[in-house]
Parts: C-alpha cells; structure tokens; sequence
C-alpha cells in the first residue's frame, strides 16, 4: 500500500458523518462575505451600502498581485461594507448582505444536467483558466491558494501529473467523501478540465483505504467509461496523517520529493487539486458558476445530527450548528477545519468562508490540553514528523531565542501538520514554540532579502 | 646530573619551539582590531547585560566606533552607564554626547480583567507571541495587552513584573533603563519607551486600539475611542489622534492633565502627580490603593480602574 | 481571574449554553487540538513491560536472590524519589506516579549481582536518584542514565563485592 516515506501519526478517525448525505444548508438572513478567504492580497470591494445584488454578483475583485474576486452567494441588498471579526479572529473587511429572495445572475446555468468534454467544444485551456480565475477559485481543502495561479506553471517547469486530493486525513471531517460518492462524473469531467488547461496527461486521485466506497465507486466509473476519461488512476493510499499535505501526497503517489522552499511541487512536476476544487472548477467551467457554494462537515461527539451540508459561503456557523440539531450543552471549543490543523474560533458569528471544510464542536473535557511535564527525549516527534525535522531541538532553539539555530534546523520547511505535538507523550507544545520560530525565521530571511536587494 | 641536563634540554628545546610556532602564529593571524574599541570598553559598565541591545560591553563599544566613523553616536546609549558613561565614549571617540533625556517604558493598555472582559480562555504556551497568532486572544481587543509576560521575560534588569490581579505588566521606573527590550519582545507593540517627564511625571494615552470607536467600547470599557475632545482640550497641541488612536506628544505636553480630566472612556491617565485638590473629588479609594501597589507609577487622581480593581480585590 | 464577563457588552456573542449562566468561555488554543493519549508514565511502564522476561530469566536462573535485590532497588529508588522531591527540592507535584523512578530501580537491580547486602543496594538506589537524576532537575533533564550513574558508583566504592556473584543454580 502507497503512503508517504517520512513520519506520520495516525489519529482516531471519527468519520461521525460519513454515511450523511449532503444536505443543503438553508440560505441565511444575512451573509457575511470577507474580502480575505485566501492567501494574498484581499480582494477589493466593488459594491456600496444598498446596492442590490444576486446570487453570483461580483462583490470584491482581485486585489493586486496574488488574489481572487469574491462574489455574492446570495441575492439581496448590501447592508454594509465594514471590518468584522473573521475566523482568524481579526477584524477584516467584508460585505455584509441582507438577503433577499433567491435570484441568480443569469450566466449561471442552475441544471444538475452533466455536462461533459465533448459538450464544451473545442474549448481552449487558457479559457478555462480564464474562467477558473473569474470564478474566484481557491484550493478548498484549506490553504486556500488561488487555483488559477497554480494552473499556470512558471516557465522552465511541466506538469508532469494532476494529483487529486481525495485523502481527506483530517479527522472527523467527511465532506470530500461526500463529494466524491455524489458527484463522481462531475469531478472527473472536473479532473479532464485541469488535464486540459495544464496539457498532462495524467491524473491521480489519492484516496486513504478508510473510504472504500469512493475508491470502489470511481475506479468501477473509470473502467466502465475508460474511453471517455482517458489517463485518470485511483490511488488508493495507506490511512496515515498528515497525507493531505502536498508535499506529503507527491510522495505517496508519484514518489517524488519536493525540495525545501521556496521549491513547489511544479518543480518535480507535480500540480495537486483538491477534489472540492475540482468540482468548483467543474461548476465554474461547465456552469459558469462562481464560487459561492461549498460542502462542510459539521461534526462532534455530541453534535446531534452530525451533517455534511452544501452551505453558502457568508452562512453564519451558527446556522449550521443549529441544522445540525443545536450547540451541545458541554462545548468548550469550537474549531473551524479539522482538529488537526483547524483553527479555534472565538465566535459562532463567523461566517464559512472558501476555505472552511469542516466545523467540529469539541467537548469541554477534550478540548483542554494535558498538564506539560519536561521532555523525555524519547524522540518521538522526530519519528512523527513528516518533514524529518526535529521538533524538541527547534522547540528548545525557540526558547533560547536561537534564530540561527533554528533557520539551521529548517524551520522554516515545518508544514504546521502537529504531529509532534500530537505525539508528544509530555504534552508539550511543540508546534506553538515552531510556529513563533517559523514566524520570526521567516521574517529574519525576508529582511535579509531586502537588504540584499537594497545593496 | 646527566638526566635532569637531558630533561632541561628537552623541555627548553620544546618550550623554545613551542614559542616560536606561537611567535609566528600570532603575527600570521593577528586579527587588526580597532584600538579604540578597547579604549571604549574600558569605560562600560562592563556588565554584558545585553541592555543596549548588543551582545555585550565589547559588541556596543565595537558599535560606538563604527556609528563614530558615520559621524554620530545618535541612538546608542548604555542603559546601566547613562549619560556620564556616554559622554565618556564620546570624548574617546572624539564626538560630542548627545544630550538624552531619561525615558522609561510604559505600557499603553489599561485593559483590567475589569475593564476588558475575557471572552475566550487561552490554552497553550505561555507566551504572548503564540497568543497573538489566535487574533484577538483572550479578549475582545486585537491591539491590547495578551498578559503572557512576553516582556517580563525579555527584561534584563526586573523592572517590569506581571500584575496578577490586573492581568498587565507594571514598570518599576526606578529599575527601568529603557533599554527597549520588552517593547521589541511585545508582539502587539504596546510598550512605548517614553521620555520620563519632568519628576517622573507623565500624561500618557493608556491605549493602543485602532478600532473604530465603537468596536473598540465593545472589547474594553477604557479603550480610546478617537472622541477628538483631549485634541480640543489642549492647548499645546500635544495631542494626535491618528488611525483612531490618540497619542500625546511627550516633548510637547506641558503636563497640564486637562486631557485627563476631558476623558470619556478613562484612557489617559497621569502618573507620578501629587493627588488632585479637592476641587476634584477623588474617591477615598484610589489614593490608597495607589500607595499600596508595587509600582510607583500607579496612576493617581482620577479613580481610574486598576486602581478601583486593586482595592476591591484588597478588600 | 474573575469569570465574570457580561455577555452582553462583548462583541462577539459567546456560544452561550443553557444551565450554566451563559458565563462561560470557549478555549482557544493553536492546532493540533487533539492528542494521541501517549504520556510519559505510559512509555515508563511500556518499558518496564519489555524488562519482564529479563525479570523472569533472572528470576528462573538466580532465584530468591535477585527478588530481593530487585525489590529492594525499585523500592529504594521510589522512595527516594519521594523523599527528595519531597523535602529536599520542596515541590508540591510528586513525580514517583509516573513510572521514571520504578524503571530505574528495576535497571539498576538488572545490574547488580543477585547476592549483593542491601545497604549496598539502597546506597546505590540513592546516587542513582539523588546524584544521577534529581540533582540535575529530575525527570528528562538528567546527562546520564541514573541506573548507570548508580552502577558505577557501586562498582568504584565496592569492586569486591560487585565483581563476585554466585554462579546460577541452574548451570
């Protein structure tokens, strides 16, 4: 069985919602759209206090350099443009709509009619990385890159293989399982899309071996229609976190390994979309559909009905939980992603975002840390960490503030998966220590950079 | 006789060619070594303590020389020498002392467990730093104190100490010698290094929120809400409100405190006056409060909160 | 501190539940908010589970012998993990629960001779612990193997009763 060579944990799985099928969240009285749902500049605003909009109307264009349009997901007026809190839990600024109604833009075609290569014609690739960019796409599983960007490769590289991230490692969350169970035409149409816009041949979907179902189903769909989706393989892949990691996957699918930074995976080759993205590109495409929707797991031991709901982006969280049967009395955590990397949110007034696959409500009991005793130096988060660093060593450079020590000791290649804080058998906080050290590394090589650009 | 001439012999002849490979070794990689540099340590403190910002005496004297041969010895001061030891490193390196005020760090967020209430519980290392990757913290405010003790780490001379019962950083003024160490450590830039004042006094804007108004009235009962009045109320234009945040010119501010008295929200606060007449009525309170807390920097005057805080708990 | 936020003054509105005064706060912290459930008495004792069949080998060829010096080590070295911890560093947490002081005793018995006194034995168990272990902090922080610590030292002050032992009753 394929995985990734280095490291690796293998938390409890609690799948809570994977046998729930996607049910559509109802559409909120007023949606919250920030401008900043990906990595880059914010988008800017392009609309003001009244103005009417509908459901795929543009509300912030790309900012400058790296960024995405952001558009309304819902129809109604805009109630404000203002900073509010987001779920990084800084103020940043959204477009407040109160909603309205339901009315679409009328480029968007609303049929669940598949629609396939041959019907799109002789359609260019740039068109369709024209059309991904315009739909505001992002990477779903929660990085939240600008797809478009990444569809086109720097000179000098070649997509060699699409990777499609069906892994899914977080814990609890479900929602691309869902996906592929329920549209698995869409996302291979999807898939060819991606072929096509890049020109590679080949296309992988990594899947973990905790989800059967989908990998029997898409495998059974690719030999049955081998002639119509040329080039396409299931992967399926041992169930080990943190899997979803790109760099992680390009090993456990292709066996390449993608160098420190500021190395991507196009320099071996490698282009890998998650599968929420692939349908996003699907509908984008095919459908001339925006972004303004997507699937997230709302999950927890003591959630009621733990759901997968295809919600609209700017639902307030607090909707969800109560379609998914209420808040549950012994909370103590609520975390916007997977609990792996998720991150902790202050309020349930936060809105989902493009990049927010799961919420997970965690009891008060689960949700504090143990008490931290001194490290043993059992190296236990050595053999965990996918990237072969050394945790306790850039924990303890981090707390003699030895920069050097830890820019050394790559710091800056830790992928903030938590495995070593995960394995830690003394409870300690190993990836807070890491990030501050990444944070400051990070900061360190950016200023010597400019003052080597200075001279 | 013979053995102990052998063993001179020998020995001599070691010794004589171990100098010699030492006589050479130190011609062929003497490093050159600007001789003012130890001129210049000579007259530091010689505590390595680090407070200058330098790792230690000889790196702020090597420091001295270098900004020396730039032309100006402007912004090096050592903290634990002051003034005389600076101008005796200028004479040295022929320059002319730049005359510096005192200053002292002072920590503009009055946000008490009182005043800003927590709405969030931080789990996880006990630092500032890892707190503020969490956006606002604990509170409500993304601009104020986090309460980890980022700085009191930082301090190299124990001048700053974790309040509990605040939950905000106090200087000791006394101990402070503005070496900047803590206003770097803070992630959320609060700790300013000020000028002293005239006696210690200072008029200071205890806040940092750049909010708006009204946000910020949400996260913190004495956070600037930008109102403008301490800008119409002095008369020297001391007063700034930039990005929704007031600041007070320490060179400009006459220490007048109608600023203090003008303040809604109970942001500025004076340090080091002797309690108002009793034009103003103080609480009983507040006085007392203040001469029992730890710092000598307590605010006295209005019944400002830590003060109020301070005594409830007290009692 | 007090726990007394009112929530109506917040910004943000807390997730409030039913039953507990809707005073209370959620817990943020950075990722990973899980934890694998591995703890330091979980990898003590694991260890001290791989030293068994060295224990019943030892017991099966040295007999009555090397349960006594076993038990007298391990007991020696809790002890005076509790002692030191104690009285001596004044610390409110006792550390003896977690396993560290139990497999140092069961190393160090491992390595003496089935026939040694037990005031030998005890004063061995007291280096190891005091000198090899708590004097530099205790638990993960000590240079050496305070087993090993412990073994030398008895090697060093009694080389004749350390270096002769009755040989196994079994061959």
């Amino acid at each position: 069985m394929k995985t990734f060579h280095i490291g690796g944990v293998h938390p409890a799985e609690n799948k809570l919602s994977a046998a729930e099928p996607i049910r559509t969240a109802a559409i909120p009285k007023q949606a919250v759209f920030s401008m900043f749902q990906h990595i880059g500049a914010p988008a800017v605003p392009v609309v003001k206090k009244g103005d009417e909009v509908k459901v795929g109307t543009l509300l912030g264009e790309a900012g400058k350099g790296l960024s995405v349009p952001v558009f309304s997901s819902v129809s109604g007026k805009v109630n404000k443009v203002d900073a509010v809190l987001d779920s990084s839990g800084t103020r940043r600024m959204a477009v407040i709509v109160d909603v309205e109604g339901d009315e679409w833009e009328d480029s968007i075609d609303r049929s669940d009619k598949l629609v396939t290569m041959k019907d799109l014609g002789g359609i260019t690739a740039e068109e369709v990385v024209n059309r991904i960019k315009a739909a505001g796409i992002v990477g779903m599983g929660g990085a939240t890159f600008p797809t478009g960007i990444k569809l086109m490769p720097p000179p000098g590289t070649k997509a060699e293989a699409i990777i499609v991230n069906a892994v899914e490692c977080e814990p609890y969350l479900t929602a691309d399982h869902r996906l592929m169970l329920e549209k698995p035409e869409q996302i291979l149409v999807g898939i060819q899309l991606i072929k096509h816009a890049v020109n590679c041949p080949k296309a992988y979907i990594g899947i973990e071996m905790n989800k059967p179902d989908a990998i029997k189903l898409l495998t059974d769909l690719l030999k049955e229609k081998a002639a119509q989706y040329p080039g396409i393989e299931v992967v399926p892949l041992k169930v080990k976190y943190p899997q979803g990691g790109e760099k992680q996957l390009i090993d456990a699918v292709i066996g390449r390994q993608v160098p420190a930074p500021p190395a991507l995976p196009i320099n071996v080759g490698a282009i890998v979309q998650n599968v929420g993205t692939v349908y996003a590109i699907y509908e984008a495409v095919t459908k001339h559909k925006p972004l303004i929707e997507r699937i997230i797991t709302v999950t927890g031991k003591s959630v009621k009905n733990p759901s997968n709901f295809l919600a609209r982006i700017g639902t307030p969280m607090q909707q969800l939980i109560d379609e998914a049967g209420g808040l549950p009395e012994d909370t103590g955590k609520i975390i916007g992603g997977g609990p792996m990397m998720g991150r902790a949110l202050m309020s349930l007034e936060v809105p989902v975002t493009k990049g927010s696959s799961g919420l997970l409500l965690m009891a008060e009991k689960e949700s504090r840390r143990g008490e931290v005793s001194p490290c043993i130096r059992c190296a236990k988060c050595v053999s965990a960490c996918p990237m072969g660093l050394e945790p306790y060593l850039l924990a303890s450079y981090t707390r003699l503030k030895d920069w050097d020590g830890c820019e050394k000791n790559d710091v800056t290649s830790c992928i903030e998966c938590g495995s070593c804080a995960f394995t830690c058998p003394s409870n300690r906080p190993l990836l807070d220590n890491i990030r501050v050290a990444k944070q400051t590394v990070m900061g360190i090589i950016k200023a010597r950079h400019m003052e080597a650009i200075k001279k | 006789m013979n053995v102990i001439l052998i063993a001179v012999i020998v020995l001599g002849s070691i010794g004589l060619v171990a100098a010699l490979i030492l006589f050479f070794a130190a011609k062929k990689f003497a490093v050159h070594e600007d001789e003012r540099i130890g001129q210049v340590q000579e007259v530091l403190p010689g505590a390595n303590c680090g407070g200058c910002g330098f790792p230690g005496c000889s790196g702020f004297a090597g420091a001295c020389v270098k900004a020396a041969d730039k032309g100006s010895l402007e912004g090096l001061l050592c903290p634990v020498g002051g003034q005389p030891v600076m101008e005796k490193v200028a004479d040295i390196l022929g320059m002319k002392a730049e005359a510096s005020a005192p200053k002292v760090a002072v920590v503009r967020c009055n946000g008490t467990c009182e005043s800003r209430p927590r709405i969030a519980e931080f789990d996880g290392a006990q630092s500032c730093r890892v707190q503020n990757m969490l956006g606002s913290g604990e509170t409500a405010c993304v601009y104020g104190c986090l309460g980890c003790g980022d700085c009191v780490a930082a301090c190299q001379f124990d001048a700053i100490r974790m309040n509990p019962e605040m939950g905000l950083p106090e200087v000791d003024d006394e101990k402070c010698t503005a070496c900047g160490a803590c206003s770097k450590a803070c992630p959320r830039g609060i700790i300013e290094i000020r000028l002293k004042g005239l006696k210690n006094r200072r008029v200071v804007v205890l806040c940092n929120n750049k909010d708006k108004g009204a946000q910020t009235r949400k996260a913190c009962s004495v956070g600037c809400i930008a109102c403008q009045k301490c800008v119409k109320v002095c008369k020297f234009e001391a007063i700034t409100v930039e990005a929704n945040l007031a600041y007070i010119d320490a060179e400009k501010c006459k220490l007048c405190r109608k600023c203090e008295e003008e303040c809604p929200q109970n942001a500025i606060l004076a340090f080091n006056f002797p309690p108002r007449k009793p034009k103003v009525e103080a609480p009983a309170s507040a006085p007392v409060a203040s001469s029992d807390s730890v710092s000598d920097s307590s605010p006295v005057g209005k019944p400002a909160a830590p003060a109020a805080g301070a005594s409830q708990a007290q009692a | 501190m007090p726990n007394t936020s009112n929530s109506s003054q917040v910004s943000t509105p807390l997730p409030t539940r039913e039953g507990q005064g809707g005073g209370s706060r959620p817990i943020i912290s950075l990722s990973p908010h899980v934890h694998g459930g591995d703890s330091v008495q979980r990898n003590m004792y694991g260890v001290c589970i791989a030293l068994v069949p060295a224990l019943i080998a030892s017991l099966y060829f040295f007999g009555l012998g090397s349960a006594i010096v076993l038990a007298t080590s391990v007991a020696a070295c809790v002890f005076f993990e509790w002692a030191i911890t104690r009285f001596i560093l004044d610390r409110e947490r006792l550390t003896i629960c977690d396993g560290s002081a139990v497999l140092t005793g069961l190393l160090l018995g491992f390595n003496l001779p089935s026939n040694l006194p037990i005031w030998i034995i005890i004063i061995g168990a007291l280096v190891a612990i005091g000198i090899g272990k708590m004097t530099f902090g205790g638990l993960g922080t000590n240079p050496f193997n305070p087993a090993l610590v412990g073994r030398v030292f008895l090697l060093i002050s009694f080389p004749v009763q350390m270096t002769s032992w009755p040989l196994s009753h079994q061959m």
